[in-house]
């Protein structure tokens, strides 16, 4: 398979998983009027903003976007998605191509949006919560051991004001979690 | 007193515990009982839906498959994430059949089945729209008359659902805190993002955002701001100092849950409410009213 050919199935696979999605047919709809850039209250930071992603996802070159500083930097709040004019859910295209990115290893510039969420979902994995504690701990450990350090005093001052929770509460039924995703594992 | 079926989320059990106490003592007051859901997980969040969206959508609907087996037709959650994440579930769950099918086979891995029938609800509507505003303000003891308050709705309160709020320009904090008698300060920034996870992965750009949502607060003259999510009480409280410091202007700004606020005023015990438990000292501002 030629590289470009490879870029392209990357649209091809989003595609397809979009619609799945309520409204993920939606996408096929963009006007390219940029509404969704101009709302992002972080595209200023993207090397792709969300406008641009969509013109990448019909080119073929998702590759691009995916291995730069783009998708991690959305940060959920949903503002593209209720102003866009074709109602196109764009933060959950944002959370398709984060899953897309994953899966054939594509790693953003910045890998720390990836690093968080192992993190996050290592923890739920293995309690069916979030303890936020070792989340975080886990997190700066892995990336910036020397930040986890700095970070004690905040950690302290949060255990002082009764905010910061020490060990992990499992769920009880944890057994019946990884049930699931074994079900969901084997679908695949 | 009415009994509702109540979600705590991870964040109410851990960094925003206050949040939680408030909650419970407001709602008692006001003649409501919060019943925690037994055995309930991980909404599946954020974090989680950018890794697997089948798992984030099957660990959420267990949430709402445990509330239905009770006999509940309604899940309340104070968390503006899990709401938005537990609705989505549904929407999901409700909105054809190849994920329905699939999250159904891994709810019956785990003797749980779900018929898509429990709505999901965040608190402040179920404050506002189930005991409504004139029954809080018979039952406020204490005017907080004086204080200036930015209500703050962030995001996930009213997007993308824009139903109990306006996605552009919310008003439910406003309608809640109303009858508290507090000056409620005009805050064009109200629904801005608070910088959410990125406070952690990109903090270079996610203070600004979180500072000038300070700004505006004090620029319009709040003396705290209210908030009705964990994750936007963190960010707007926790990286204070940084944002003075990088400003060179301005004083604390005290970050309150508008549980806290409603709590004080319909005279909710004060050990209660979790006060002490914020990070920027509440009590200078509050001491008229204690």
């Amino acid at each position: 398979m030629s590289a470009l050919t490879n870029t392209k199935s990357l649209s091809r696979e989003l595609l397809a998983e979009l619609m799945r999605l309520p409204e993920g047919e939606k996408v096929k709809l963009c006007i390219q009027c940029g509404t969704c850039s101009g709302s992002c209250p972080t595209s200023h930071a993207m090397d792709y903003t969300p406008r641009q992603v969509i013109a990448a996802l019909r080119a073929g070159m998702l590759d691009k976007v995916l291995t730069s500083d783009t998708v991690w930097l959305c940060s959920s709040c949903y503002t593209c998605t209720v102003r866009c004019p074709s109602g196109i859910q764009f933060t959950d295209l944002m959370y398709a191509l984060k899953r897309l990115g994953l899966k054939h290893g594509l790693v953003s510039r910045d890998a720390r949006g990836q690093m968080l969420m192992r993190a996050f979902v290592e923890e739920v994995d293995a309690t069916g919560r979030n303890p936020e504690m070792t989340m975080m701990a886990k997190y700066f450990l892995r990336t910036n051991p020397l930040q986890a350090l700095g970070n004690l005093g905040f950690a302290l001052r949060m255990y002082r004001k009764g905010r910061l929770k020490l060990g992990r509460h499992r769920v009880r039924a944890r057994e019946d979690l990884m049930a699931m995703a074994r079900v969901l594992e084997e679908g695949e | 007193m009415t009994d509702y079926l109540f979600y705590p989320g991870c964040a109410l059990e851990a960094s925003s515990t206050h949040y939680a106490k408030s909650a419970r003592s407001v709602c008692q007051r006001l003649g409501i009982g919060l019943v925690d859901l037994d055995d309930w997980s991980c909404c599946g969040a954020t974090a989680y839906v950018g890794t697997d969206e089948d798992k984030s959508v099957a660990y959420s609907t267990r949430n709402l498959a445990l509330a239905e087996r009770t006999g509940a037709t309604q899940l309340v959650t104070a968390c503006s994430g899990c709401y938005v994440q537990l609705r989505k579930a549904n929407r999901c769950f409700n909105g054809g059949p190849q994920v329905r099918d699939r999250v159904s086979r891994a709810l019956a891995a785990a003797g749980l089945s779900y018929g898509g029938t429990v709505r999901v609800r965040h608190l402040a509507d179920v404050l506002l729209n189930d005991v409504g505003p004139d029954a809080i303000a018979r039952s406020v003891e204490v005017s907080l008359r004086g204080l200036r308050v930015a209500p703050y709705h962030g995001c996930q309160i009213s997007r993308p659902f824009d139903d109990i709020a306006h996605a552009e320009q919310p008003t439910i904090l406003n309608e809640l805190l109303a009858p508290t008698e507090a000056e409620l300060v005009p805050f064009p920034l109200t629904a801005r993002c608070c910088g959410g996870m990125l406070m952690t992965t990109r903090v270079d750009v996610a203070l600004p955002m979180a500072g000038r949502l300070l700004a505006s607060a004090r620029s319009a003259g709040a003396d705290c701001v209210a908030v009705a999510c964990p994750l936007c009480s963190v960010n707007l409280e926790a990286y204070q100092d940084r944002i003075l410091r990088e400003d060179g202007r301005g004083e604390p700004m005290p970050v309150v849950l508008f549980t806290q606020l409603l709590g004080l005023a319909v005279g909710a015990p004060m050990e209660s409410l979790g006060l002490d438990q914020c990070l920027v000292d509440v009590h200078p501002m509050l001491g008229a009213y204690v």
